[in-house]
């Protein structure tokens, strides 16, 4: 620590090498925290949960050709022989897939006159269409086969059982969302029952603000497109698809609109989020390249500047430990001054882009992490120029200008 | 003079080539970051119709249900597509100078001489003529659709260059036909390249994306009853009369985004004042039972409205700057290492009597070259990092990937002037030496 006095004195005999050196921590600093803190947001939204087994469902959107007077026994014969498919562990129609971008709406309500308390996202089936998604109940119990009924679209306004989301029971009766089941809440104005709670599943749209919110109704629907919700067993989803592709396409006048393992659904949903979040990525990785090459570079410069200074020090019996210390406690002191601006500049940053883009700002850690991070960065980069530093021997050094 | 300057600044360069090849490395580095960062910036939020982007108008009609407000919004707003009788309407009453429905339904598109079993879903655009006009659309061969195919509802399809090589391998299509489910279409006309950013006429969430390729008449769509549920969004505060596609043309479900051009923005008031009437005889015959709110929006306004810009990509531009900021500061204190050994020369050259201002110049000079080298560096580097860009992000049109040549000047501009900015700093200290002081310890 008596190197300090010295340190101290010999920045302020060059100080615009130091005054560079602490800029280029604080701004290294300023973008690595906000790069990180973006990054791993972006990084949080992609690994939300959609509530489905997604591994192991895929969906199908095809027609039923035929008349409408038939397709109710149309639908019901295809799910009976896709189900029949070795492999399947369950099948259903469903109004929608989740995070495909298209899907229907519902408006949520407690009581009856109010307008609505809040939105949903809405998926209609048949009783296997939980199962088929996978997701899992929480509350309650699945619908029972009694309570199925068939619309030719929007069976929200047939339905007189629902099942909802956790985070929609929360919304609406906060910690007492267990008490959902029994009640009767208002779907577009009209009243159901509650009979069960589902711990997570996503709506059509991944930017929504409640993605989260669902509703569930016994209505299979027979409009133009339906949807084949599958449900495989592990490792078999490439065989079933076909087979069942096959099975569709053996009847005459199948149009397949579109066929989709929910792996790729996902990952269409949040390519924009992965995208981003790659970018910042290589972003923070080049940040570091830079800010690494820049400060050993000036270390080394800088101890070259200094070769009289280190033999005159060796001569006078300092070890090579010393040297190396002293350069270390150098950068350790640079590096820390360039921090304390860096954690000021990364607030004012945070704070901007929280007021322009509605963001979060930086939590605190991030900055405890990054000045961790920064220093040891520092101390890397400046390892080697002070070891060849302390391997100067006393005789050379003197002998240079 | 100035020769002789260029030739010593390059002559200092090779003696320091090492050091000079880092600057202009890192000045590169943080040009690309910045520049690829803003052109993708750029062409996103750019105006895709500098003419008359401020008189073409969405139309947006306040047709809901006697009970409540559109969504229940607390401050009243109309839905922002229309219904296809008000669509047919106001196309009838001509109004306006230019009338633009966007519509279109998924079908089965194959040749004539192709099996059915080849046909592929297609997303087919089912617009006027007036699209071709409003939204400045190049022709290669061909060209729209007469006025009478926009009345009648023939069977004329325009295609895009990509479509015209899949079909007809480039070939000069019109005339020709092809078969879209079960109905022939003639081409009347094949699309030069293409692209609107952002593509704001239709649905917001695809504003990035490229156009579709196929587009019939409107009235071609509502003749034929065709109609994909799943393809657009559409809502209905009262349920069609029963499940036919006639029900639902004839019904109250909104769907078509109507936009229209007009002569100039006064025109704006007027055309307000004509949907104002329109829609009090619609009043006067039981419909639009709700305040009349009718909104004419500019594309910005509302793109503006459906949050279709990301925010992400101006974060990102803030987020180079700072990088750029970083790398010049780290070019700096490169380029005071370089002038550091320079001492000696500069002292000599104040002794035999050159003015500061001279030296400033001559170094000047020097760090200029940097900077431009660092700025071609930069740009063929950016030009890298958006081919990288464009394979990443696979929900962007390619088109926004590219750089015009406004964009390829500023670059190089911007790599000069701040490489000349920020190499003054050394400079100064460089000829700020006692020239006696430093020759005596030579």
């Amino acid at each position: 620590m008596r190197d300090l006095l010295p340190i101290l004195k010999s920045l302020k005999s060059n100080y615009a090498a130091a005054l560079l050196f602490v800029l280029q921590v604080a701004i290294t600093f300023t973008i690595l925290v906000n790069a990180i803190f973006l990054a791993i947001e972006k990084q949080a939204v992609v690994a939300r949960e959609s509530g489905l087994d997604e591994h192991n469902v895929f969906y199908i959107a095809t027609n039923l050709p035929v008349p409408d007077a038939e397709k109710k026994a149309q639908l019901e014969q295809d799910l009976i022989n896709i189900n029949e498919i070795l492999g399947v562990k369950s099948a259903a129609v469903s109004s929608g897939i989740p995070l495909t971008g298209w899907g229907r709406l519902v408006e949520v309500a407690v009581n009856p006159d109010t307008k609505y308390d809040t939105f949903s996202g809405y998926y209609g089936g048949d009783v296997k269409l939980l199962s088929s998604f996978g997701v899992e109940i929480v509350a309650g119990r699945a619908f029972k086969i009694d309570e199925e009924s068939t619309a030719r679209v929007d069976g929200f306004k047939y339905a007189s059982e629902a099942i909802v989301t956790k985070a929609l029971a929360v919304s609406l009766f906060d910690s007492q969302w267990q008490s959902i089941v029994g009640k009767t809440i208002y779907i577009n104005n009209k009243p159901q029952r509650v009979v069960g709670v589902v711990e997570t599943l996503q709506a059509a749209w991944p930017s929504w603000v409640v993605v989260e919110h669902g509703v569930i109704s016994p209505v299979k629907e027979t409009d133009d497109i339906v949807n084949f919700v599958v449900r495989t067993d592990p490792n078999e989803q490439q065989r079933v698809q076909e087979q069942t592709l096959a099975y569709l396409m053996s009847v005459y006048g199948r149009k397949i609109d579109k066929v989709e393992t929910f792996n790729d659904v996902k990952r269409r949903a949040y390519s924009a989020e992965n995208a981003a979040s790659k970018t910042l990525f290589g972003v923070i990785f080049g940040l570091l390249l830079v800010t690494t090459l820049g400060i050993y570079g000036q270390s080394r410069y800088g101890i070259i500047k200094r070769f009289k200074l280190i033999g005159i020090r060796r001569a006078m019996g300092a070890s090579k430990g010393e040297i190396m210390r002293y350069f270390m406690l150098e950068n350790m002191i640079l590096t820390c001054m360039g921090i304390l601006l860096g954690i000021i500049s990364a607030i004012v940053l945070s704070i901007a882009f929280s007021n322009a883009f509605e963001l979060g700002t930086v939590p605190s850690r991030y900055m405890l992490f990054g000045s961790v991070g920064m220093l040891l960065l520092g101390q890397i980069a400046v390892v080697y120029p002070a070891f060849r530093a302390a391997q100067l021997s006393p005789a050379v050094a003197t002998r240079v200008i | 003079m100035f020769i002789y300057y260029v030739k010593l600044a390059c002559l200092s360069l090779w003696q320091t080539r090492s050091l000079s090849f880092l600057a202009i490395l890192i000045i590169g580095v943080g040009i690309s970051a910045t520049m690829t960062t803003y052109t993708i910036n750029y062409m996103m939020t750019k105006d895709p119709l500098p003419e008359k982007s401020d008189r073409v108008f969405l139309v947006r009609l306040n047709n809901w249900s006697p009970e409540a407000a559109y969504r229940n919004r607390a401050e009243e707003q109309p839905p922002t597509y229309i219904s296809v009788q008000d669509t047919l309407n106001l196309i009838a009453q001509n109004k306006a100078k230019r009338h633009v429905p966007i519509a279109g339904f998924k079908e089965m598109l194959r040749l004539p001489d192709q099996n059915a079993i080849d046909a592929e879903v297609s997303m087919v655009r089912a617009t006027s003529r007036d699209f071709f006009s409003t939204f400045d659309t190049p022709f290669l061969y061909g060209s729209s659709w007469p006025k009478s195919s926009d009345v009648s509802g023939e069977q004329v399809v325009v295609i895009s260059k990509a479509m015209n090589e899949v079909l007809f391998s480039g070939e000069n299509s019109v005339g020709r036909s092809l078969i879209l489910g079960e109905n022939q279409f003639t081409v009347v006309g094949v699309l030069n390249e293409w692209f609107l950013l952002p593509r704001f006429y239709g649905d917001s969430m695809r504003a990035f994306q490229a156009p579709r390729d196929i587009f019939v008449p409107f009235q071609t769509q509502v003749n034929l009853e065709l109609w994909t549920s799943n393809l657009q969004s559409f809502e209905c505060w009262k349920e069609p009369e029963n499940a036919t596609v006639s029900a639902l043309w004839a019904s109250e479900c909104v769907w078509v985004f109507f936009w229209v051009e007009l002569n100039s923005v006064d025109e704006k008031a007027e055309y307000l004042d004509f949907l104002d009437s329109y829609v009090k005889e619609q009043q006067a015959l039981g419909r639009f039972q709700r305040p009349i709110v009718n909104q004419l929006q500019t594309g910005s306004e509302y793109l503006q409205e459906r949050r279709a810009y990301s925010s992400d990509s101006e974060i990102a531009v803030w987020l180079a700057v700072c990088f750029l900021a970083l790398c010049l500061l780290n070019a700096m204190s490169i380029i005071m290492t370089k002038f550091q050994g320079k001492t000696a020369e500069v002292a000599l050259r104040r002794a035999v009597g050159a003015s500061s201002l001279d030296l400033v110049q001559q170094y000047a000079l020097e760090t200029s070259i940097i900077g431009v080298i660092g700025g071609v560096l930069g740009l063929i580097m950016t030009h890298l990092c958006l081919y990288i860009s464009s394979q990443l992000y696979t929900h962007l049109s390619k088109d926004i990937m590219s750089m015009n040549v406004e964009l390829m000047l500023a670059t190089v501009i911007l790599s000069t002037v701040s490489s000349v900015l920020f190499g003054l700093f050394p400079i100064f200290r460089a000829i700020g030496v006692e020239p006696a002081k430093q020759l005596k310890s030579l």
